[in-house]
């Protein structure tokens, strides 16, 4: 059974990146991108994807506020925010607003894989 | 994981960045209030930073940082953005893109980071403790408080079941609070939290010494609740004792005014939502990809024009609309193609208002960079050959051009100077104007020169237009070495210029008035490697001139031929220009003359208008050229080659240097 993940960042890059820490993990598959929190809503609804992961500071809107907007739309929405160091209070604005986990840039992917892991074990 | 596929991205993606926090420190400069400009600076090295870290970058991780939290503290209004700030914030850029660029090379950079840390800090520490005020703070008083919707207590019975769980956050946890956030929130799940040590508020403070102690009421077994609290991960050791009977206590942590910095403004726009238009779907392409499909649309169009020259001798219908069909097709295709490798001057032109600030303050001049047409749109490869020319010119205009500004308030000429840079298109050329209002060129002191450099002779001087004289600039060994170093540290001059913009099929033009200014024009062909060529013969030899430097073709009679000292000249719209031959140019045997007739193409070389003779013009046509290999390139009046439907291989020639 495969999972399918929404990545979001504003940068190709760091996208690039998740895609292929995915790609090395069986049973997981990318189906979509987005690079802004108003792209990572539409392509929520869009893929209703099994995971999201969402970077933070992003033009148009942030990830917290598309965190807000997608656990609004469904509420076992499997939102992992992907921060970087130094932005503990954001992650957890973020949690508050409906993100299940996180995980710090730079990734390990063994980290990827055991936040993964625990919050597709959540059950709605 | 292998981090070094990702390095070219990085560069790119990193670079982007740095150019545009190029832009924006420059906008704030002149406005230090633009919110939107603050908080898309803050954006920018918040991506760097972030790309660094996972590069493992950490200098440039460091750097870009503390520049992140600069800029947020001018987000949030706690400092504002002065003169000194702009500068270190410059330096800030420019100390990150040396580090890219070492990075590119696999060197390290001589940047002393820590050294610039400290200013970056130390320009906020002075900020807030001269201005005397307190960070803005959005904080909360911090109380213990269960959740809302548990009753608020004073004491509960001893036997109620629950535990005292101590939960130690594994140290190098990278977000040790958020961590215990996320745990708290999951063991609210199994029970009623009648305490937390810290409180829920110190802890999205970031006020979190390490250990989260919860005082809850669950009839869930300790057992599972071990396993619930471990899964969160990140736990390093766990302890659970009985609840005791102690009465709430509201330890206040809150040390007056000091906050963790809770940030309420993620980073973006508060109130709006801008309307969705339909999203862009756009990707990043390798520019080698590029060049692949140049390549493989011209050799279509060769094989395409051997099809037609087949096909000349067979007549079958199908056929014929087989190849107009090709036709049309490759047409569509080179088109497109062609349009992606167009990109805006904007992307040369982008850096130029740094390097006019920087180098007018070094002269202690006060300049003002204007630009136009910014979005006119060249072939990338022309693009990345003119940065370098254009800066020199830049420079000319700053080093010699602009007067100081004792001279020019004495010459009231207006302050501050102006330096011009203009962009336009007509039909398939591109014009590039470099102009400064500055003090002009004399052709006689420029003559001058050139004949106690050795570069002329006296007589040659006197003949010479002022026109001419102008051009004198552009020759090797007009500049001297001191004058003409550029940015980088390599020679430059205005020979340098001509040599990278006539291979492309490019030229100069020079305009100067004394006292008033100079304009140096570059005119540009849109494309390189597809073009329109006209073909003519110099039996049996057949060249291609690209069309973009032909002024006219004409037909002279022999006897309007007019001959002054074994030089011919014909008639140009009412001008006597040189006629030459291009059997002479290129040293081939003169060959008896049929007609009556002689084809003549006009053209301009290094400011002068000339005629070359050939023997017949035989068309023009659509030519993909290919650039020539060494040594062959080193040969003068030729830059590439192109074959013809016959499948002959024929040169083009570089006019400008034919002579």
């Amino acid at each position: 059974m495969s999972y399918t993940v929404l990545v979001v960042d504003d940068a190709a890059f760091m996208r690039n990146m998740i895609k292929d820490v995915f790609g090395s993990m069986p049973g997981f598959s990318v189906v979509g991108e987005a690079s802004n929190g108003v792209e990572a809503i539409e392509k929520y609804k869009e893929l209703r994807p099994d995971l999201v992961t969402m970077d933070i500071v992003m033009p148009l809107k942030s990830g917290i506020e598309a965190a807000r907007d997608i656990t609004n739309i469904d509420r076992e929405a499997r939102i992992v925010m992907c921060s970087a160091l130094g932005q503990e209070s954001l992650v957890m604005e973020a949690i508050d607003a409906g993100a299940k986990d996180f995980i710090v840039k730079p990734f390990k992917a063994e980290k990827v894989q055991e936040v993964v892991n625990r919050v597709l074990r959540i059950k709605g | 994981m292998d981090m070094s596929k990702y390095k070219g991205m990085f560069l790119t993606e990193a670079r982007e960045h740095l150019a545009n926090m190029n832009q924006l420190v420059l906008a704030l400069e002149k406005e230090p209030e633009n919110r939107e400009n603050i908080d898309s600076l803050f954006r920018a090295a918040h991506s760097i930073k972030g790309m660094a870290a996972s590069m493992g970058y950490e200098g440039i991780a460091e750097l870009s940082h503390k520049m992140e939290d600069m800029m947020d503290r001018f987000r949030k209004g706690e400092m504002s953005i002065t003169a000194e700030a702009t500068d270190i914030l410059l330096e800030g850029v420019d100390a990150l893109e040396r580090l890219v660029n070492a990075v590119e090379q696999d060197s390290l950079a001589d940047i002393d980071i820590p050294g610039l840390v400290e200013k970056i800090k130390g320009y906020g520490a002075q900020k807030a403790a001269a201005s005397g005020q307190k960070p803005v703070s959005i904080e909360q008083p911090s109380i213990v408080t269960p959740e809302p919707q548990a009753p608020v207590t004073n004491q509960r019975p001893a036997a109620t079941a629950g535990f005292n769980i101590s939960i130690n956050i594994s140290p190098d946890s990278p977000a040790p609070s958020a961590r215990a956030f996320l745990i708290l929130r999951r063991i609210k799940e199994l029970g009623e939290i009648l305490e937390t040590t810290p409180s829920e508020a110190d802890l999205k403070a970031g006020r979190f010494p390490g250990r989260l102690s919860v005082k809850i009421s669950t009839g869930t077994a300790q057992g599972k609740l071990e396993e619930v609290i471990r899964d969160m991960g990140e736990v390093s050791s766990l302890e659970f004792g009985p609840l005791g009977e102690e009465p709430f206590t509201t330890p206040s942590l809150n040390k007056g005014g000091q906050t963790g910095g809770r940030e309420k403004e993620a980073g973006e726009p508060k109130g709006e939502t801008p309307s969705i238009g339909p999203l862009q779907q756009t990707v990043k392409i390798n520019i080698a990809l590029l060049d692949y499909f140049v390549n493989t649309i011209g050799e279509l169009i060769i094989n395409k024009s051997r099809l037609h020259e087949t096909a000349k001798d067979i007549s079958s219908r199908e056929l014929k609309d087989g190849l107009n069909q090709l036709d049309r097709l490759v047409r569509n295709l080179q088109t497109q193609v062609m349009s992606v490798r167009m990109m805006p001057i904007e992307s040369i032109t982008e850096r130029f208002p740094r390097v006019v600030r920087d180098l007018a303050r070094r002269e202690g001049k006060e300049i003002e960079l204007i630009i136009e047409g910014q979005d006119i749109e060249l072939d990338r490869s022309i693009i990345e050959g003119l940065g370098n020319p254009l800066i020199h010119m830049i420079r000319n205009c700053i080093d010699h051009g602009i007067e100081p500004p004792d001279e020019r308030r004495a010459l009231e000429k207006p302050l501050p100077a102006r330096v011009y840079i203009k962009a336009s298109r007509e039909k398939d050329q591109v014009f590039i104007e470099v102009s400064d209002d500055g003090r002009g060129m004399d052709p006689e002191i420029l003559k001058d020169a050139a004949v106690k450099k050795g570069l002329i002779t006296p007589e040659q001087a006197s003949e010479m237009s002022q026109k001419e004289a102008l051009f004198l600039i552009c020759r090797p060994g007009f500049s001297t070495a001191k004058e003409v170093t550029d940015i980088s540290g390599r020679g430059v001059g205005m020979d340098a210029v001509k040599a990278a913009v006539e291979p492309m099929g490019g030229s100069i033009d020079i305009d100067s008035t004394p006292g008033e200014g100079t304009r140096i024009t570059l005119k540009l062909p849109l494309t390189v490697a597809i073009i329109q060529s006209l073909l003519v013969e110099a039996a049996p030899e057949t060249y291609a001139i690209p069309i973009s430097r032909v002024l006219r073709t004409l037909e002279a009679r022999r006897q309007d031929l007019k001959m002054s000292q074994k030089q011919s000249f014909i008639d140009f719209e009412g001008i006597l220009i040189p006629l030459l031959s291009l059997r002479k140019i290129f040293r081939m045997p003169a060959v008896p003359v049929q007609e009556g007739f002689i084809s003549v193409v006009v053209t301009e070389v290094k400011g002068k208008v000339v005629g070359i003779a050939v023997d017949k013009l035989v068309g023009q046509r659509e030519t993909f050229i290919r650039p020539l290999g060494r040594p062959v390139n080193k040969i003068a009046g030729i830059s590439g080659t192109t074959v013809l439907g016959n499948g002959r291989t024929i040169f083009l020639l570089d006019v400008g240097n034919l002579i």
